[in-house]
């Protein structure tokens, strides 16, 4: 399997009072191009961490992220920037639309970030209604249902057609319908191959959608 | 529940600190309402009392009894004084001033009397004052204790009686209708002649011509008048002057009513300062309530700042008071904890609040002109318990408005408080009703309507009346109007804005215009904060330099110079004839040689003059009699009040020896214009009648004078001048100028008694004159110096008053606003750290996250602050012209101007300029310092 970003011997820590806590301990650890890749694990297992990690929104204590052959460590913050800006896409737990937009308007900033070249305004309702939110593209954001705005969330995250779409347990703050639904919009994104997904849960129900499943245990990761 | 409490306070100090400001800038405010009310009650009595003076040319605080008591019941001297300390001793125990002077008074009537080298009989008065001798000068022969005469009684009599019935010492005068027992008459003998100490002297409190008619007699004589000659009534005036310094504020109505005791129980009682008291309880009130109408703007802004940061605070613990609620405390349980929390903050402001408002009474009462200090004693304004009180008043509001908002939040369910239900939907009330429309339009209205009257107001304000204090409101109302009416209109501008570049704007500009215009009401009160701050610190900034300036102005036009005098004359009369002797003028040209003048001129002023023209008569005429060179030299007249240069007219004057310059108004009422001839006459030396109160005068020869100018303004020249007519009500009337030639003037009328005039030096001082003079031994009887003049004006209460108040207000506004500026810029951006974490996630630059920051700023606090600037200036095009007529009620030669003076402009705007980039500054770092990966989580926790 083509792989899309990797690691070698990852490693974080944090300093805590006068010691430091290992949260990640040298993870080498492979996402394939196309796929669901989920990282399950409990609360406090390092999930949240590695995939910072991965999305160049942190650096790491130690180790490697390799993007498309590219060291991230390598990389200048405005080019770390850049990458999130044109080839990653994030999906967070607690949604985080900005609330003073629409739906339509919150998927347009992503589209204005990315200097989408294209048909702005087709795109936008593209993926408003690939989500399903397409009758409510023009309500404001606290207007919406938690399910609706995860919806929106992930239109805004796929918008600018990243490579790699990021979601820090996207389902944590939605009830179980609204859950399964948008565990079938990811599974709809990586049909295509064009998109990678990787997503944190710890959710025993939604591993078994993904491709592939790394479980965390204590900072360190096994598929 | 107080550990719960003080843990709150210590984890928002920065807020809790703000809020402390405000509460303890409140009780200040508040507090120092009292002080400052009472100590412009103590300037404001001090100076009705000196005005008393000035204009009676008498003591102004004295208790005096007059009558007419039988010598049956009295018959000698001892008996009416004995009876008259009685009186004075009752009077002490109820009003505690220290006297100065006791002085009794008693009087025969003499009759009419010949003398031995009077032609005619004339009527004398015999008089008897204690302790005369030292409060006088015996300029000819002897005074009254040393005095022996080999037949008839001593007396002394004043130089002014001397003058006018032109008697001699050693001249014997007889009444011929007081007899003793043998029929022979009353005879006197002048002893001396006497001058009265010099008017520092409080003794001669009266005017002198109280005085006129008399004969002095020592006390044993009095007695032997009254009892070998007769006189069936001894007339008495017993007069108590007292320390009128004393006499303040806290006190005044005590003594009105005291006084007002006296008069009743005793017909012969009389106080001089009745009046005074009455017409100052009156200003006092009217003032109290002005003071509230300027200080309210300010303690509105102050509620408005508190009510903003207590929410700024509960922004932040709504869910706190959403768990609380949840778990089962009630409404009232929160409510008790935030009434406890605000109550500790409360208190301490309070306690703070006094001491500041002690500072800012003392600091308000040093205010010369706007933001303008000076080393003024200011012991006039004591401290008062009545602060405490205010100080509490103040806190308990500040509690009520700290808790207002809790009250709506006590009643959120955490579910609602979680879907944000809480927050307001739709329009807000005041919009939804067209509240800023109505404003403008009662506003608008209420200057239309004061405009108006403004004449009938301003009778009433130079009557003496106060202003009512609603018109101090107007213009405030009206900046509040403007900002609802921006909050109306902002988003709309908004819109427009990011519609026109709707295809280009980048990521940044796109969320700001969306973040701005959609939160317009969430920072409203910020937004109506910023121009109510702005607006009025504008407005009140050019209300005062107005007010200070045109004051300056029109004191300096009336004075005409720096320093005006008049050394004292010595008359000379005999029979009608009247001359003098002229000082020595030549000993001012020191001054020059010394460097402490430019020029110095005499000007002869005379304001008894006829004017006719065209067979028409003008009363009201002032002349003045100046060298033509000399007078350009020395005086000094604003430009652009003729239509040509002054200095055209004395050429004109110079040009033309039997030449006038006259008034415009001359010219128009008796229809004449240069070339033309006129006529012109002074009035004989006025005598005055003490039992008719009248001056009689009459024209002496008429000059013939050909019009050499016309003009409108001259220095020294008041047009209008203010008086009461019989009714007692104000009437203007209009007085007319006539400018000769001094030799041609004095040619014809004879050398009389002219004012110097002088222009100081750069380096030349008013009291260098004076001690030049002292050295000298010139006696004056006119002083004035223009900067003293012009202190004494912006000493009024009334000025006083607003500059002090102005002043206080520009600052803790300014204090407020910058303070109020930052905690709320700094709370939004920390309250919003997971919509920029997830920016920065999403790929936007750092730059671009600042540039948000700043085009927040520019639209959400520098397009409000244009706002301000905007309403401030059109508050003060509308409003001061209308409003300066309050402070300068008389019509006068200089229209109002209204001064805008831009360095306070700049000095607000950069003030708030430097907060604002501070503001940038601190939320860069904050974005700057923020990791993306916390602010993420912060969001999710």
């Amino acid at each position: 399997m083509e792989r899309v970003i990797y690691t070698e011997k990852l490693s974080k820590s944090f300093p805590v009072g006068g010691a430091r806590v290992q949260v990640l301990k040298e993870i080498s650890m492979e996402i394939p191009k196309g796929k669901l890749t989920i990282l399950k694990g409990r609360s406090g297992s390092g999930k949240t961490t590695l995939l910072n990690m991965l999305g160049a929104l942190d650096e790491p204590t130690s180790g490697e992220v390799i993007f498309q052959g590219k060291k991230l460590s390598r990389l200048s913050a405005r080019e770390k920037e850049n990458l999130r800006r044109y080839e990653f896409g994030f999906v967070f737990q607690s949604v985080a639309l900005i609330p003073v937009m629409t739906a339509y308007e919150n998927v347009e900033f992503a589209l204005r970030l990315g200097a989408y070249a294209g048909d702005r305004d087709r795109r936008i309702r593209e993926c408003l209604q690939q989500v399903g939110i397409g009758k409510r593209m023009h309500h404001m954001a606290n207007q919406l249902s938690g399910g609706e705005q995860q919806r929106v969330a992930i239109a805004r995250a796929m918008a600018h057609h990243p490579k790699v779409i990021f979601a820090d347990e996207p389902t944590g703050a939605l009830d179980t319908g609204s859950g399964f639904a948008v565990m079938q919009i990811f599974r709809e994104l990586t049909q295509t191959g064009e998109v990678t997904i990787v997503m944190t849960t710890h959710d025993p129900e939604l591993m078994e959608q993904g491709d592939v499943v790394y479980e965390m245990t204590d900072g360190g990761g096994s598929p | 529940m107080l550990r719960l409490i003080m843990q709150k306070l210590r984890n928002k100090k920065w807020l809790s600190c703000c809020l402390f400001l405000g509460l303890s800038l409140l009780a200040g405010v508040f507090s120092c309402h009292p002080m400052f009310v009472y100590g412009s009650g103590n300037v404001l009595i001090q100076n009705e009392l000196l005005a008393y003076a000035k204009e009676q040319n008498e003591f102004p605080a004295v208790l005096s009894r007059t009558g007419i008591c039988s010598t049956d019941k009295y018959p000698d001297s001892e008996s009416v004084l004995k009876q008259n300390r009685k009186y004075e001793e009752k009077w002490m125990e109820y009003i505690d001033l220290d006297p100065v002077y006791s002085r009794q008074y008693l009087g025969l009537d003499g009759g009419l009397a010949a003398g031995s080298l009077m032609d005619t009989k004339k009527f004398f008065y015999i008089g008897m004052l204690s302790d005369m001798q030292e409060h006088i000068t015996v300029v000819k022969g002897q005074g009254l204790t040393e005095a022996e005469t080999k037949e008839g009684l001593p007396c002394i009599v004043s130089e002014s009686v001397m003058d006018d019935y032109g008697l001699v010492v050693g001249e014997e005068l007889t009444f011929p209708y007081s007899v003793d027992a043998a029929g022979n008459p009353a005879t006197f003998v002048i002893a001396g002649i006497f001058r009265e100490n010099p008017n520092t002297d409080n003794y001669w409190y009266h005017d002198r011509d109280f005085y006129e008619k008399h004969i002095f007699v020592s006390r044993d004589t009095f007695d032997k008048l009254v009892s070998d000659y007769g006189f069936s009534s001894i007339r008495f005036e017993e007069n108590l002057l007292l320390d009128y310094t004393g006499i303040d504020a806290a006190h005044a109505q005590e003594y009105e009513k005291h006084i007002e005791g006296f008069e009743q129980a005793d017909s012969a009682f009389s106080a001089n300062f009745k009046d005074t008291l009455e017409t100052y309880e009156r200003k006092f009130q009217s003032m109290r309530r002005m003071l509230w109408a300027l200080e309210l703007p300010c303690v509105l802004l102050l509620l408005l700042f508190v009510y903003m940061v207590s929410e700024q605070i509960l922004n932040s613990e709504e869910g706190e008071i959403a768990v609380l609620r949840s778990r089962g405390a009630t409404k009232r349980q929160v409510l008790r904890l935030y009434i406890i929390q605000s109550g500790i903050l409360a208190a301490a402001g309070c306690l703070m609040g006094i001491l500041l408002g002690f500072c800012m009474c003392r600091g308000a009462a040093r205010t010369d002109a706007f933001l303008t200090f000076s080393a003024k004693d200011v012991s006039l304004y004591p401290f008062t318990w009545r602060m405490i009180p205010y100080a509490a008043t103040a806190s308990v509001l500040g509690i009520l408005f700290m808790t207002l908002p809790v009250w709506r939040r006590t009643g959120l369910t955490i579910v609602q408080q979680k879907s944000g239900r809480g927050k307001e939907k739709g329009k807000p009330v005041w919009e939804r009703a067209f509240a800023d429309v109505i404003l403008l339009l009662i506003s608008v209205y209420l200057l239309y309507d004061y405009s108006r009257q403004s004449e009938a107001f301003a009778m009433k304000m130079i009557a003496g009346e106060n202003p009512e204090p609603m018109f101090f409101l107007e213009a405030p109302l009206f900046i509040f109007s403007c900002s609802l009416l921006f909050l109306r209109l902002v988003k709309y501008l908004l819109l427009f804005l990011r519609r026109i570049g709707t295809k280009k704007w980048g990521p940044a500009p796109y969320a700001v215009f969306l973040q701005i215009g959609r939160t317009v009401g969430k920072r409203s009160i910020l937004s109506i904060f910023l121009i109510m701050t702005i607006g009025c610190g504008i407005f009140d900034a050019n209300m005062a330099r107005t007010v200070n300036e045109n004051s300056r102005q029109r004191t300096a036009y009336d004075m005409g110079v720096d320093l005006r005098m008049q050394a004292q004359w010595t008359r000379h009369r005999v029979g009608e004839a009247v001359w003098y002797d002229e000082p020595d003028f030549l000993v001012y040209e020191e001054l020059i040689e010394g460097g402490i003048c430019d020029g110095v001129t005499r000007v002869l002023v005379d304001d008894e003059v006829e004017l006719s023209a065209k067979s028409r008569t003008l009363q009201n005429v002032t002349m003045m009699g100046i060298h033509t060179r000399e007078f350009g030299e020395t005086a000094e007249l604003m430009e652009g009040l003729n239509d040509v240069h002054w200095f055209y007219a004395l050429n004109a004057l110079a040009g033309e020896p039997d030449g006038v310059i006259i008034s415009r108004n001359v010219a128009e009422q008796c229809n004449v214009s240069v070339g033309d001839t006129i006529s012109y006459a002074r009035c004989r030396d006025t005598s005055y009648s003490r039992e008719a109160s009248t001056e009689t005068t009459e024209t002496m020869e008429t000059m013939e004078a050909t019009v050499a100018a016309v003009v409108d303004s001259f220095p020294g020249y008041e047009r209008y001048e203010y008086e009461r007519d019989e009714n007692g009500a104000m009437v203007e009337q209009e007085n007319y100028l006539l400018v000769g030639n001094y030799v041609t003037i004095v040619s014809r009328y004879g050398i009389m008694p002219y004012e110097i005039w002088m222009r100081l030096a750069e380096n030349g001082t008013p009291e260098a004159v004076h001690d030049f003079l002292t050295e000298r031994n010139i006696e004056l009887t006119l002083w004035s110096v223009l900067p003293e003049e012009q202190d004494a004006r912006s000493s009024e209460t009334l000025f006083q008053i607003t500059n002090g108040m102005f002043t206080m207000d520009f600052l803790i506004t300014l204090m407020i606003c910058s303070v109020g500026f930052l905690i709320y810029w700094t709370m939004e951006i920390q309250g919003r750290q997971l919509m920029f974490g997830v920016c920065r996630a999403m790929g936007m630059h750092m730059e671009e996250v600042r540039m948000m920051l700043v085009l927040e700023q520019l639209l959400g606090s520098v397009l409000p602050m244009g706002a301000g600037v905007g309403a401030g200036a059109l508050a003060t095009l509308l409003f001061v012209r209308v409003m300066t007529r309050i402070y300068l009620p008389q019509k006068h030669n200089i229209p109002i101007k209204i001064l805008l003076y831009y360095p306070d402009w700049v000095k607000l705007s950069g003030v708030l300029l430097v907060v604002f980039l501070v503001c940038c500054y601190l939320l860069k770092r904050l974005v700057a310092n923020m990791k993306i990966s916390r602010a993420l989580k912060l969001g999710e926790d």
